[in-house]
């Protein structure tokens, strides 16, 4: 495990408060996206985040996966504030503690699953060959797809790619994985199974996961559900 | 950096055929620069070639050696300081023009008229070829050798007129009504820019048959690294009073004009070395024409990486690194043919006898090659690095 993650077992591994977000609309108004949201995101929890379109689940998702930053608030990771720092330090920061799995898989296409997979192990602190070779290989065994490490996406169906991608984004044992709508662009069938892989695999390598959905079904797998209308949080249901 | 030229090594396997785009038009950019310092090179030297060949090589210095100054033991001497000279990168030659009416004939035209044709005799003491660009088209040039029949040598124009390697000539000297000659024979035939037909003799070996060639004037040339007429004097007279040659202080004068010949062709070098830039300026704008399209093409890619931990100097790098690669493949790929094309083709374009000497290997032009290549790509590159590198992170959620 994680030691960081096992020092902060009791408390959030992920934590937002209070998050305002603006967005600048055409003629120089601005539209609030976000007002007063707080989440918290206790280590292996699973939390789905659901409301209609434009509700602000993606804007929340970007926010806590430290790739925008918000108009006002504050975001805490593994205990540390996120206020202000470099973005060369968010780079760090979402390479070492964070996941990320795309709707549409977002995979490179001129690698192979294993250099995808691989990706965030080139970045950040180094890792030796040999070690990166035995994470990989265990973060496509994870998620089932040992076997298909030399092949390239365009060889892969749909549900391989995002199980790719979930192997991607467990790869460095990050302390949260997070899903923007992971199985929206599959059939019913590959995505209950695509869903569980990412289940299983996070439960097995103890990563919380948050995940942006309009799917029921999937929030109903969770252990919360956070629900968004119009920048605020409209409710919560465990 | 190594992780760089990894993600460098993978980018180039990633679009092979945007990279072998690049690289065409960078071998084709690199390969006119190239070509254009070799032409420019060429085109210099046959300028030059034909001054030096004409005149001397840079730079000689010519003087007068009075009538009557020379005999047979400063010849001698002459031809014995040739070696210390050659090792001080020295050269001294002196034409003597015999004081005579002089001619040539076959030996069976002297037998049937006792008269020689019209030529011009160069009576050699020293080594005229250190001096000289003088280029054999057959045979060799003269040595030491004093047997009879003498050694003689040919210019292109005497040849037409009295025959080839072998020939045996009549050397005719005439003083007053009554003419002899010194048998010869031609051991080569030279190419020395001459319109005249002129006859080349070793002074030595001429001199011991016929010693009044002595009784007239020489002109004294001296070659070296002489940066200016005084140096040039006080190496000329120290070596005339080495072999005992009297001569006057300020006797020696520039003779080449090869300083002249290299200012006036620098300004077409100039033009040459814009022409190559503008072969590179147009394989910069290709493959930034390039990039551009393949930034455009991979956006999603660079907000992916960024999004799993890349830094943007990570992407910057990668992007400069790859292109860094496809300058080098492609200097080395035209850095070999122009290596191929210099060391293979260029020396059977060049006639026999030319006193254009081949181009050598051009390892100036290949290191500016291989520099402008990796520039150019780097510059092509640098817009579409950029712009990789300053994707919106934030929209990774959002395509």
């Amino acid at each position: 495990m994680n030691p960081r993650i096992a020092a902060t077992q009791r408390e959030a591994v992920l934590e937002a408060s209070a998050l305002q977000q603006y967005v600048a609309l055409p003629g120089g108004s601005t539209l609030q996206i976000l007002d007063d949201v707080d989440v918290r995101v206790s280590p292996g929890e699973r939390v789905a985040i659901m409301g209609r379109s434009g509700s602000g689940k993606t804007s929340l998702l970007s926010i806590l996966g430290l790739l925008t930053a918000p108009i006002s608030g504050s975001v805490e990771l593994l205990g540390e504030s996120v206020a202000g720092i470099r973005d060369s330090k968010r780079a760090r920061l979402r390479n070492g503690s964070l996941g990320f799995v795309f709707q549409s898989y977002s995979l490179i296409r001129h690698l192979s699953a294993y250099r995808n997979v691989e990706l965030p192990l080139r970045y950040g602190r180094r890792i030796p060959r040999t070690e990166r070779r035995v994470r990989v290989l265990a973060a496509l065994e994870a998620v089932g797809l040992a076997g298909r490490a030399k092949s390239y996406p365009k060889h892969l169906s749909g549900g391989e790619q995002q199980r790719v991608a979930i192997a991607r984004a467990l790869v460095r044992r990050p302390a949260v994985i997070l899903a923007d709508e992971p199985t929206g662009a599959l059939d019913v069938e590959t995505a209950d199974r695509v869903l569980s892989v990412l289940l299983d695999a996070t439960r097995e390598w103890n990563s919380a996961l948050v995940v942006v959905t309009h799917d029921p079904q999937v929030a109903a797998r969770m252990d919360r559900t956070i629900h968004l209308d119009q920048g605020r949080i409209a409710g919560q249901e465990s | 950096m190594p992780r760089w030229l990894s993600h460098g090594v993978m980018d180039l396997g990633a679009h092979p055929w945007r990279s072998l785009l690049s690289m065409v038009s960078l071998v084709v950019g690199a390969l006119a620069l190239v070509f254009v310092m070799l032409l420019s090179a060429v085109s210099a030297e046959v300028f030059v070639a034909a001054e030096e060949q004409r005149t001397g090589r840079a730079a000689t210095y010519t003087g007068v050696v009075p009538e009557g100054a020379l005999d047979l033991n400063q010849l001698r001497a002459v031809s014995a300081t040739q070696p210390w000279l050659r090792q001080q990168g020295l050269a001294t030659a002196v034409v003597i023009q015999p004081a005579t009416l002089s001619g040539i004939a076959t030996v069976e035209e002297w037998n049937r008229t006792g008269v020689g044709e019209r030529a011009f005799l160069s009576v050699i003491a020293g080594d005229l070829p250190a001096v000289r660009r003088l280029p054999m088209y057959a045979g060799r040039w003269l040595t030491d050798g004093v047997e009879s029949p003498l050694e003689v040598v040919l210019n292109v124009g005497s040849a037409r007129q009295f025959g080839g390697i072998g020939t045996e000539l009549g050397i005719v000297h005439s003083s007053g009504t009554h003419a002899d000659f010194v048998l010869g024979r031609v051991v080569g035939i030279v190419a020395d820019a001459e319109a005249d037909s002129v006859v080349y003799l070793n002074a030595l070996a001429y001199a011991i048959h016929y010693p009044d060639v002595l009784a007239g004037s020489g002109q004294l040339f001296v070659h070296g690294k002489l940066n200016d007429v005084a140096s040039a004097s006080s190496v000329g007279l120290t070596w005339a009073s080495i072999v005992g040659i009297s001569m006057q202080h300020d006797a020696l004068q520039r003779y080449d004009k090869v300083d002249q010949v290299r200012a006036e062709v620098a300004a077409q070098e100039q033009l040459f070395m814009v022409a190559g830039l503008v072969a590179l300026v147009v394989a910069a704008l290709g493959i930034l024409n390039i990039g551009l399209a393949g930034v455009a093409e991979r956006r999603r890619e660079m907000v992916v990486r960024r999004a799993v931990g890349a830094r943007r100097i990570d992407l910057l790098m990668e992007q400069l690194v790859a292109a860094a690669l496809v300058g080098l493949i492609a200097a080395g790929v035209a850095i070999g043919v122009a290596l191929l094309v210099v060391a293979f083709w260029v020396p059977t374009l060049i006639p026999v006898g030319s006193a254009v000497e081949p181009p050598g290997l051009p390892w100036a032009a290949a290191a500016v090659g291989v520099t402008a290549a990796v520039v150019t790509t780097l510059v092509g590159a640098l817009i579409p690095a950029t712009m990789a590198s300053t994707v919106d992170v934030g929209s990774a959620l959002r395509d």
